[in-house]
Order: structure tokens, then C-alpha cells, then sequence
């Protein structure tokens, strides 16, 4: 999967990575390529890889088979005490005999940095993370907030060219969460580390990234931006996980350039696809709820020029969620979720003609369940 | 920090990534460490079994790996031999008799305390635990003073004109209460185990539906406490066929029990059926182990609670029937606490024969114990021998630990950790005579050396129930971190790993360190000229005492104790559990 061009340097690649556990296969052919100072997201449920591949950038576990590169240099039998990476574990893994200040300057310590320097930098380190003054304290007296700072902190403090982070903020609060999203994000641009990102959580995803890549059962199922991945995600897994989607399932009728013509419910929907498929193929195609419109019979409402009717149908459930109100509408004998403005006035029990922009349904691989 | 440092830094690492250093492979460095835990085991352990083993089945009594004979004349002897048979069968009569008065007094002690609220639990336990702390030998120099024709008890009838005196010392009565107090720490705590984790609203909602009180406990209460029950009675039963210094000590002359038998045997080198009647005792002793182990889990060789305190949820409020349990609850304490209190001012004594209420105050015994050239060597030798002890323990048990931490999970690591655990489970007189056999030809006999590695035999599984409990604890990720962070495997292990555990390493090493310095049988066996202080002390009981023993016996007391409290302060955390396997 490239997520830039070949030529740009990478700071971290893999290559062909298989790993299999007990006979299970945990990741199966995964090729990646990450360049230099990028924030770079493994998203994907518990036991799709994410962690595996993880673990196998750092050394922490060896893969059956491939190559882990990083800034060019086959590290594959490179012991993890020699890559210099730095890695954050989901659990902090903070010494709890040491200090603040002496766990950050554990791996000054390790590379012999002489003592006027380790001070120096565990100094900047802690300005940097926000916990100046807290340098004596022990982990156990900070709150998890705190903690995790400290954990990336001390991963950084030795300038490592790749921080592998595990899952960081996943003990912690949903606010919290972002507020030290954001921060980890500006320490890793004012550093211009190269960072991996594990995380199951979408929205810490598309809050921190440059790239995302979606993983599940052990592959890679798609490598971009959030605006790519979620305009155009690639298979049914990558639209359902990646918030809330309509999926419609169909024969294809045909296909007119990237314009491909799917036959659900008795109706044809036009989808944007880039790969070719033959008529008579079982297809899905993939609508945001807020692409889908719900106009109550007889107003014009407010609908975009470029507007498809799909079908009329009726409101049964609305979901208040602030300036907007989600929508479950009963339409062709099929449950689509739609979303409008919450003072639009579409009530339970309304019948809506229904439809979506020209451009909104994107069609999916069916094989890729 | 600026940018031309940490492009610097990085083109710095770039150069050195890459090129790996050659070291020797983990696996390497792991059997080169358990190769000598595995020899000692062998010779140490292994052996001694095998060569009683091989004395059993031989006529003559002799193993001889020339030709080694097949004959199961020693064990038909078990079963024609009049006094062997008479001897087999008092030692499981008197092993009956102290499992069921203990199971008797445990129980509603047991129950006490899982309704009771988790502080006042606490408390109780400790005032419970207290004798693991405290020397076999002392406990049992205590009974003959509160138990003896002008002891405690005696005295107080007298006093309190209720005839007497009585003959309470050296029959078979004495032997019963001398067990039941060394036996029911274990069995309180395996109860308490199983009872502090029964919801007490189990019983409540048995009553909603029309169940009487009895009815309730009956047919809900027990069915749920059955497994520890029963796991208890087992244990109790099979650690009193073990017995050796309670008979020794407070019996008299017709009680002799399986494990006085083989030592008698053994002393005259009649080793054909004391090797079979030892064979027997363990083969009935793992199997009641096994038993016991499968319905109650490996907690049972902990010691510890395993209950999660569901039962103190709904503390028991008070009435007539808890009154009850408290009475036994006060008992129970009397009989495991009265000793410990009785020792020390015998110690004080003026007169040369032990009597009570003591008459006078001296220093004199002391001044005795202090300058007497036969105690002082004791005291060093017994002190060289457990040092040694425990620095070789915890050596072990910290290698052990950390590899059987490193196996995966299966059956393999099963065995392993199950042969760790194999020295417990051991009666210590087979052992003794095993070991005893072995280091005769080893040329052993007699040095501080063999001495060690006997002892270490029984104290590094002690060593390993701490150690492994305190790794368990260390988050792997924090090793994990520190090889990310650059740390090599040996640095990642004395820079994070070892600090972490500096306190349970104080604990093993105190472990194994009372272990030793309260042994006796196997020191018995050891030491014929130069003794170790509980041999010496030992020996003075046996031939009549004095009150030196009594203040030996304070100082000892003092000791343990000086050492918990040490050991307390340092950890914070409490090992008692661990001690409960200590040997009988």
C-alpha cells in the first residue's frame, strides 16, 4: 500500500510482513511505506494486526516472513535495544522506582549523554510535555493524563527517528483524550518525528493523522487521508468502520466509464466506482446519512441541485444530536438512515420523498466483507 | 532542544543502526544458568528419594546400582511385622484424632472471620499467624512447660482446686494437642479461602424461599464450602503423618509414629523397612496432595486467602449462636498464642528445674546461654548454614521464577512448577534420611556446606512462592520499554526489573533464611558433633530440661521476630502465607 511515491524517502517500511501465532495467521502480507515525519494511523478493530504490526516495527516480536526497513536500513534482525525507536505502550510502562525526571532520562543515561546535557534536555523535555515542576515527582503520584506525557516524553527524549505509540490514550476519558490528542500532535510536528499510531477509536484517527491506514483479520485494507478514506473507502469494512454509512446492496446493470449503474430495490442508483465490474455482479454501494435527504411530501425543501430521488417513504425514528437530528426512514422496504437540519420540522410518522447528491453513493467490492 | 541536535542525534543513530553487536542467544544464557539449579536438584533431591527407594526394595536394606535387587519383603513387613503394623496403624489413629479435633476448632473460627468485617479479619489472622513465625521446636519446649506435672495447666487446677495434677506431658494426649496447634493456622486458612468467597446473600435467598436456618446452612452453605473442606482434611491429614519432633518431644515411650520409626531405624543403619514404611508415607502423601491440590487449586501452596471477601460484605451481627464462634475463636487463640507467652519468663527462672508460676528473677540463664562455648558455635554455625541458605535460595528461586515466567503456558510449565513445589510436599524425615544417605557418600556429612544444600532443598520453593508472585506483578511492558528505550536484556533486568522487586527479594532471603535457621530433622541427621542451635536445644529436651533452653528459646523468639519486623518495614508487605509450608 503507497502512501506516497516510491522516491520520497520513507522513515519507516515494511515489506511483505506475514506473522503467524500458534499456527493463526495475525498478519498476513502487509506492506507499508511511511514518509519522514508523518503521523501515520493503524486503525482497525481488537485482532486486526494493528498491535502485531506494531510490535514488529519495534522488535518486540520477530514476523514470520518480510522486512522491516527503517530510513532505508533492513533492520529485520536488528534487536529492538538497537533500532532507536521510541515507543509509547498503551500501559505507559513508566518505572514506578524512578522519578519523573529519572525515567525520562533513563535512555539519556543508556547512550552515555554526559550529565550537564541529560539535565539540559530532561529539562526541555518536561517543558515541552507541559509538566515542568513535576520532574521529582513519582508516576504513581500523576494522574493518567500526566502519566501518559511522561511516557511519551521519555520516548522522545533520545530522539528517536520513529515513536510508535500503542493505543496512548485509550485509559483515559473521552476529553481528555482529545485535548492530549492535540498536544501529541503539535510535540510530534515541533520535533518532526515520524509517528505510528495504533488505535481502534475513528475519531482519535481522524483528529490526529496525516494518513490513516485501515486494518482488519490481518491485512491492510486501505492506506489515505481521512477525506479519502471516507469519501471513497475501498470495501464494505472500510465504509461500516469508518462512521456510520447506508449500505445498498444490488446486481450491476452496467457501466458507463467510472459511472457504475446498480440495480437495488426494483430502482437503478448510479455509483462512483474505479474499478471495472461485469454486469450481472453482486455490488454494494456505500451512502452517508448526511448525503441522504428527507423532504416532506409536497415541500421542495432545501435539496442540492445535482439531487437523485430515490423513493418515498416515511420517519420512523428521529434522533435529536444537537444542531442536527439524525433520521431512520423506511423507504422501498429498506431502513436508511438520513440526517437533517434538528428545526427542519420532519417529524415521526412524516412521509419524505427521498434522495441523495449525484455524486454520494460510492460502490464497494462485495467480496471484501 | 533545536533542530541541528536532532538531525545530528539521527544521522548519529542512522550510522550505528545496523550494525548488531554478537551476543550469546537467550536461550543459551537460560540453561547455562538452570544446569547447576538442575544438578544440585539431583544430586540433593532426586537422588536421596531414588537411593530410598532402592533401599526399600532390597532384602539387606543396601542400594546397590550394580546389581539392584527387586523384593517387596520390606513392604510385606509392613503388613506381618506385629510392631511395624501397631506403629503404622497409632500414626494414623493419632493423625485422625488431631485432623478432627483441628477441623472441629477451625471451622467456626473460619467462618468468624469471613463474616467479619475485612479490619477486624486482618487483625485476627495476624494474631493467627503468628506461630508460622515462631520455631517448631520453641512451641513445642512451650507445651512441655504448660502441659508438665508443675506446668501451667497443672498449677492453675491446683489453684483453682480441681484435683490433678494430671499427666497432660509425654502420652499420647499431648501429642494430639501439640499437632492440633501446629495444624490449625493451615486449616483456618484454607477454610477462610473458601468461605470468604460465599456470598452471604446466597443463604439469605434460601430463606426468602421457605428454607430454615439449618435447612440453609445444610443444603446451600456447605455443598459451597465442601471443596475446601474437604482439600483441607486431606492436607491436615497427610501433614500429620508426617510428624516427627511433636511425638518426639511431647510423646512418650510407646508413641512412636512412622517418622520416629525411620529415624530409629536409620541410626542403626537398618535402612530395608524404614525405606519401605518412608516409600509408603510418601506415596499416601502425594496422592492426598494431588486430592487436595485438584479440588482447592495451587493456592493451597501459597497459604493465601484466595476468597475475593465477598462473604464480609454482610458482617454478622451478634447473637447467641456467634456468640459461639467467638468463644472458639478465643480458644483457638489461647492454645496458639498461651506458649509463645509462657517462654519467656521461664527464662528468668532461678531454680534448675523448670516449675510454675516461675520462682525468682536471674539473668543468670542468659549470662549461661551467652558464654557457654556449645551455644555460642551453634548459634554461628546455625547462622553461617542459613545465610548461606538464603543467599543460595533466592538465587534459585530467582532463576526458577524468571524462566518458568518466560514458558508458555502448557503442560510443560505445569511439570515444572509442579516439581518446584515437589520438596513441600516431601515428609522432611525422608528427606533427612535421604539426604543423610547420599552426602555419606558424598563425603558431606557433617560440613556447613552439605548443610546448605540440604536446607536449600526446602527453602528455595518458599524462596519461589514470593519471587514468582513478585514478577507476576512486574508489568512486562516495563522491560519492553527499557530494551525500546536502548537498555540491554542483562541492564533491562538490574535497572528495572530487579528494583522493582528489592522488597520480595528481602523476603525470600528472610524466608529462607528462618527456614534454615529453625531446621531441625534434617540437621538431626547432619551434625553429629558440631550441632546447629535447634539441634542442640533439640537434644536438651530430649534428655531433660533446662532453663538455658529458655532463654535460648526468647532469644530465638526475639530474633524471628526482630527479623519480621525487619523484613516488615522494608517489604510492606506480608509472606506469612508462604511460611505455612514450612516444613513440620
Amino acid at each position: 500500500m503507497e502512501l506516497a511515491q516510491a522516491s520520497s524517502p520513507a522513515a519507516l517500511e515494511a515489506r511483505g510482513i506475514r506473522h503467524e501465532f500458534a499456527g493463526a495467521s495475525a498478519l498476513d502480507d502487509v506492506s507499508l511505506r511511511v514518509p519522514r515525519g508523518q503521523f501515520c494511523t493503524l486503525l482497525g478493530p481488537s485482532g486486526s494486526g494493528k498491535t502485531t504490526l506494531l510490535r514488529i516495527f519495534a522488535g518486540l516480536l520477530s514476523p514470520t516472513a518480510g522486512q522491516v526497513l527503517i530510513d532505508d536500513t533492513d533492520v529485520t534482525d536488528t534487536p529492538v535495544q538497537e533500532r532507536g525507536i521510541g515507543f509509547v505502550f498503551q500501559s505507559y510502562a513508566l518505572f514506578p522506582h524512578l522519578s519523573v525526571a529519572q525515567n525520562i532520562e533513563y535512555p539519556l543515561r543508556l547512550r552515555r549523554v554526559d550529565k550537564a546535557r541529560r539535565r539540559r534536555q530532561v529539562a526541555d523535555m518536561l517543558k515541552l510535555i507541559g509538566l515542568e515542576g513535576y520532574g521529582d515527582r513519582r508516576p504513581g503520584e500523576l494522574s493518567g493524563g500526566q502519566q501518559q506525557r511522561v511516557a511519551v516524553g521519555r520516548a522522545l527524549v533520545f530522539e528517536p527517528e520513529v515513536l510508535l505509540l500503542d493505543e496512548p490514550l485509550g485509559a483515559l476519558d473521552r476529553r481528555l483524550r482529545q485535548q492530549l490528542g492535540v498536544q501529541l500532535r503539535r510535540i510530534q510536528k515541533e520535533t518532526g518525528t515520524t509517528a505510528i499510531y495504533v488505535t481502534h477509536d475513528q475519531e482519535e484517527a481522524f483528529l490526529l493523522s496525516d494518513v490513516v491506514v485501515v486494518m482488519n483479520e490481518g491485512r491492510v485494507r486501505q492506506a489515505g487521508t481521512q477525506a479519502e478514506l471516507y469519501a471513497n473507502p475501498a470495501d464494505l469494512f472500510v465504509a461500516g468502520f469508518l462512521g456510520d454509512t447506508n449500505l445498498l446492496h444490488g446486481k450491476v446493470k452496467g457501466q458507463a466509464r467510472d459511472l457504475v449503474t446498480l440495480e437495488v430495490c426494483g430502482t437503478s442508483v448510479d455509483c462512483r466506482s474505479l474499478s471495472t465490474f461485469s454486469a450481472g455482479a453482486e455490488a454494494a454501494c456505500s451512502i452517508r446519512p448526511e448525503d441522504v435527504y428527507a423532504l416532506p411530501v409536497g415541500s421542495d425543501g432545501p435539496r442540492p441541485d445535482d439531487w437523485v430521488p430515490f423513493g418515498s417513504g416515511t420517519v420512523e425514528e428521529s434522533m435529536f444530536l444537537g444542531s442536527r437530528a439524525r433520521l431512520s426512514l423506511q423507504v422501498r422496504g429498506k431502513r436508511l438512515l438520513a440526517e437533517t437540519k434538528s428545526d427542519a420540522g420532519v417529524e415521526v410518522g412524516t412521509a419524505v420523498t427521498v434522495g441523495w447528491r449525484r455524486d454520494a453513493p460510492v460502490l464497494l467490492a462485495h467480496s471484501h466483507g | 532542544m533545536n533542530s541541528t541536535e536532532i538531525q545530528l542525534a539521527r544521522t548519529e543513530a542512522r550510522a550505528r543502526r545496523g550494525k548488531s553487536i554478537p551476543r550469546p542467544p537467550l536461550v543459551l544464557t537460560r540453561v547455562l544458568l538452570a544446569v547447576p539449579i538442575f544438578v544440585l536438584v539431583a544430586i540433593f533431591l532426586a537422588w536421596p528419594l531414588l537411593n530410598v527407594l532402592l533401599r526399600s526394595l532390597s532384602p539387606t536394606g543396601v542400594a546397590s546400582y550394580g546389581s539392584p535387587s527387586f523384593d517387596l519383603g520390606n513392604y510385606g513387613a509392613i503388613f506381618s511385622d506385629t510392631v511395624l503394623r501397631n506403629i503404622v496403624i497409632h500414626t494414623f489413629v493419632v493423625a485422625a484424632w488431631a485432623t478432627a479435633i483441628t477441623t472441629l476448632l477451625a471451622f467456626p473460627v473460619a467462618y468468624l472471620l469471613s463474616r467479619l468485617s475485612r479490619r477486624l479479619a486482618t487483625v485476627i489472622l495476624a494474631l493467627i499467624m503468628i506461630p508460622f513465625w515462631i520455631s517448631i521446636l520453641i512451641r513445642l519446649f512451650a507445651f512441655t512447660q504448660l502441659l508438665g506435672r508443675e506446668g501451667v495447666v497443672n498449677s492453675a487446677a491446683e489453684a483453682l482446686h480441681l484435683g490433678g495434677p494430671y499427666s497432660l506431658l509425654f502420652n499420647t494426649t499431648a501429642v494430639v494437642i501439640g499437632m492440633v496447634a501446629y495444624l490449625l493456622p493451615y486449616m483456618i486458612l484454607i477454610l477462610y479461602g473458601g468461605m470468604s468467597g460465599i456470598d452471604p446473600t446466597l443463604t439469605t435467598a434460601a430463606k426468602t424461599l421457605g428454607a430454615s436456618g439449618r435447612q440453609a446452612f445444610r443444603t446451600i452453605y456447605m455443598p459451597l464450602v465442601r471443596p475446601a473442606l474437604i482439600a483441607g482434611v486431606l492436607l491436615i491429614f497427610v501433614l500429620s503423618l508426617g510428624f516427627f519432633l511433636t511425638p518426639a518431644i511431647l510423646g512418650g515411650a510407646t508413641d512412636t509414629t512412622i517418622p520416629i520409626y525411620i529415624q530409629q531405624q536409620v541410626e542403626v543403619f537398618q535402612w530395608g523397612k524404614a525405606s519401605a514404611t518412608g516409600i509408603l508415607l510418601l506415596a499416601i502423601t502425594v496422592v492426598g496432595f494431588a486430592f487436595a491440590l485438584r479440588l482447592n487449586g495451587t493456592g493451597l501452596l501459597g497459604g493465601r486467602p484466595t476468597g475475593k471477601g465477598m462473604a464480609g460484605r454482610e458482617p454478622l451481627r451478634f447473637s447467641p449462636s456467634t456468640a459461639l464462634l467467638w468463644v472458639a475463636t478465643g480458644l483457638v487463640l489461647v492454645v496458639l498464642l498461651l506458649p509463645l507467652v509462657v517462654i519467656v519468663p521461664t527464662s528468668f527462672e532461678t531454680t534448675q528445674s523448670l516449675t510454675w508460676p516461675p520462682r525468682g528473677f536471674t539473668m543468670h540463664w542468659y549470662g549461661d546461654v551467652l558464654s557457654d562455648e556449645i551455644w555460642t558455635t551453634a548459634i554461628l554455625k546455625s547462622f553461617l548454614v542459613a545465610l548461606g541458605t538464603a543467599i543460595l535460595s533466592t538465587a534459585i528461586a530467582l532463576v526458577l521464577a524468571r524462566t518458568i515466567a518466560a514458558m508458555r503456558q502448557g503442560l510443560v510449565r505445569a511439570v515444572v512448577e509442579g516439581l518446584v513445589f515437589a520438596p513441600l510436599v516431601v515428609p522432611v524425615i525422608l528427606l533427612a534420611v535421604g539426604i543423610y544417605d547420599v552426602e555419606t557418600r558424598l563425603n558431606l556429612i557433617g560440613t556447613n556446606g552439605g548443610l546448605i544444600f540440604a536446607h536449600t532443598m526446602i527453602a528455595f520453593p518458599l524462596a519461589y512462592i514470593v519471587l514468582s508472585g513478585a514478577l507476576a506483578n512486574v508489568d512486562p511492558a516495563l522491560e519492553q520499554a527499557a530494551w525500546t528505550l536502548g537498555a540491554s536484556r542483562a541492564r533491562t533486568f538490574w535497572t528495572v526489573v530487579i528494583p522493582n522487586i528489592l522488597s520480595s527479594l528481602f523476603g525470600a532471603l528472610v524466608i529462607s533464611f528462618v527456614t534454615s535457621w529453625d531446621e531441625v530433622v534434617i540437621a538431626l541427621f547432619q551434625t553429629s558433633i558440631q550441632k546447629t542451635l535447634p539441634v542442640t536445644i533439640f537434644s536438651d529436651l530430649k534428655s531433660g530440661v533446662q532453663p538455658s533452653v529458655a532463654a535460648i528459646a526468647t532469644l530465638l523468639v526475639a530474633v524471628v521476630v526482630l527479623a519480621v519486623a525487619v523484613g516488615f518495614v522494608i517489604s510492606g508487605r506480608r509472606h506469612r502465607g508462604a511460611r505455612a509450608t514450612a516444613a513440620a
